[in-house]
């Protein structure tokens, strides 16, 4: 307890869920305005479809890409919507970390029991983003690919797990700005280029590019992998996605307790 | 007489001197440099991510008439165009309007939405230069030199203009704050519009049916002209671009200088 971040014990799961119960909290403010909230949804849901057009018209001028069809694409777009949704939407307060460490709300979070990963997690819900997991659930309907209620199972649970990596992800990305000053130019970009990165098929990339992909920013994992197993199963490719969501996220919550721990050295 | 049109003239020589000092000084601003720098990564994510689709939906053949080196060219000066001008800049004139800043520039000798458009400009053109060199390095990096290298030269007269333009529009639009109180809407709407009606992502050839009326469109002089123009357009097509961005301009600045009067009056009888 010296760095004040609760590693372990029950004592900490008690803490983490009851800071992971405040999303219910961040979930009615952003519903406080109803039309507004729906409003947002659905500008997110035409900027969607807008994105959707273009995809469309790319198939249409090209026929296949590098092995990909249209309807394939369809569920990797639909698997990223919600997996998007999900950790940028659900898990938008992740993103507030300069403005938190900029404001001195951090520091009263730190005189607080519950791990302040969680509370920042939960600090806000980005409603526009929840609008992204409506269309994704539509677009993998639309996709053809969802026949069976098992296909609706897998396209689920995968999405979870894709989501999972996101957050992750976007947890060492952010944990940066700990370690930055505050500055969020670091973590803005990598934030950025791993949502661009996962809308395109893996395969139109050169080496060079795929190999970053599947390292510094590993959309490989979040987005091509977890598409492939949505579309053809594998054990293979389930162990991949099982063992990088489990791996994403314990890389994600060490770091941000890593820069924590570094921002009360610092302000000491 | 002639002594009031040789003082009209004076005074119009002076606010070109005050827009063109607005532009010089929000061009020289270490802030937006450092913004711009900050923003080559984003820059250079967005081409590679378009550039290397384009490439491998083109493959060895062609597209309508581009082949994957044009293609991506193409999308290189597209995103630069777009780009350099401040993705928000609608938000925030609108914003200006509502909180009563754009009441204040009431009292200074010259036009509010002029300075607004000028001071813009200014940032574009340092964001456009910074932002220019990542882009042409991943174009480079993906398919080697442009298919035609003389034709890029056409951005230095296409770039600029599709600037003006897309400023020109954007203050325009902000204007509808003065009446509706809010102009998020219209944000949206017309980053859309430039996203595929303004050829953006894809040259409007490739898309079926409404890419020839979206090329008369003034959101396609802001990207698909300048882009066009750099990478498969000959001397008359380019005379043609030019002209019609030039078109677009008056237009909309006609139509800024209405929003802008009216709203302001409207404003005015509001008590601010």
């Amino acid at each position: 307890m010296s760095s004040g971040v609760p590693t372990s014990g029950p004592r900490t799961i008690r803490r983490t869920w009851a800071a992971l119960s405040g999303l219910e909290v961040a979930m009615r403010a952003a519903m406080a305005y109803r039309l507004a909230f729906l409003l947002q949804m659905f500008f997110m849901v035409v900027n969607d479809l807008v994105w959707l057009a273009f995809w469309l018209l790319v198939f249409h001028n090209a026929g296949s890409i590098r092995g990909w069809q249209a309807s394939e694409f369809l569920v990797l777009f639909a698997l990223v919507a919600v997996s998007a949704g999900l950790s940028w939407g659900i898990f938008a307060g992740v993103r507030d970390t300069p403005h938190v460490l900029e404001s001195g709300e951090l520091d009263a979070m730190l005189t607080q029991p519950a791990p302040v990963v969680a509370r920042m997690m939960t600090r806000r819900v980005d409603a526009p983003l929840v609008g992204d997991i409506v269309f994704g659930v539509v677009l993998f309907g639309m996709s053809g690919h969802g026949d069976t209620a098992g296909d609706w199972l897998r396209f689920f649970a995968i999405s979870t797990c894709a989501g999972a990596m996101m957050l992750g992800f976007l947890l060492v990305a952010y944990s940066t700005t700990f370690f930055l000053r505050g500055r969020p130019e670091l973590a803005q970009l990598a934030g950025n280029a791993s949502l661009v990165f996962t809308m395109y098929p893996i395969s139109i990339f050169g080496p060079m590019t795929k190999l970053i992909l599947y390292t510094i920013v590993p959309t490989a994992l979040m987005a091509a992998i977890p598409t492939e197993l949505v579309l053809e199963f594998s054990w293979r490719g389930l162990g991949i996605v099982a063992a990088s969501t489990v791996a994403m996220a314990t890389l994600g919550v060490l770091a941000y307790n890593a820069g924590i721990r570094r921002y009360r050295r610092d302000s000491m | 007489m002639s002594s009031v049109h040789a003082r009209a003239g004076d005074r119009r020589r002076t606010r070109l001197g005050a827009y063109l000092y607005l532009m010089r000084m929000n061009a020289s601003r270490r802030d937006i440099l450092v913004a711009a720098l900050a923003g080559t990564g984003f820059i250079a994510i967005v081409v590679t991510a378009l550039g290397s689709l384009w490439r491998a939906a083109a493959g060895d053949g062609t597209i309508g008439a581009y082949d994957a080196r044009m293609l991506v060219w193409y999308i290189a000066a597209a995103e630069v165009a777009v780009v350099s001008v401040g993705s928000h800049l609608l938000l925030d004139v609108s914003r200006r309007i509502q909180a009563g800043e754009v009441a204040t520039l009431l009292t200074r000798p010259v036009s509010s939405a002029w300075y607004l458009v000028s001071e813009e400009l200014g940032r574009s053109l340092t964001r456009g230069i910074v932002i220019a060199a990542p882009a042409g390095l991943v174009a480079l990096a993906l398919v080697g030199p442009p298919p035609d290298a003389p034709r890029l030269l056409t951005l230095v007269v296409t770039l600029p203009l599709a600037m003006v333009l897309q400023i020109i529009v954007s203050v325009a639009l902000a204007g509808a704050t003065f009446w509706l109180g809010d102009s998020r809407a219209l944000w949206f709407l017309n980053q859309k519009l430039m996203f595929l009606a303004g050829g953006m992502l894809i040259p409007l050839e490739l898309v079926p049916k409404a890419g020839e009326a979206f090329m008369l469109l003034p959101w396609a002089s802001m990207a698909y002209g300048p882009s066009r123009a750099a990478v498969a357009a000959g001397p008359n097509e380019f005379a043609r671009i030019v002209a019609l961005q030039v078109a677009w301009i008056l237009v909309m600045s006609l139509l800024l200088h209405l929003a802008f009067r009216h709203g302001q009056r409207r404003m005015a009888v509001a008590g601010g």
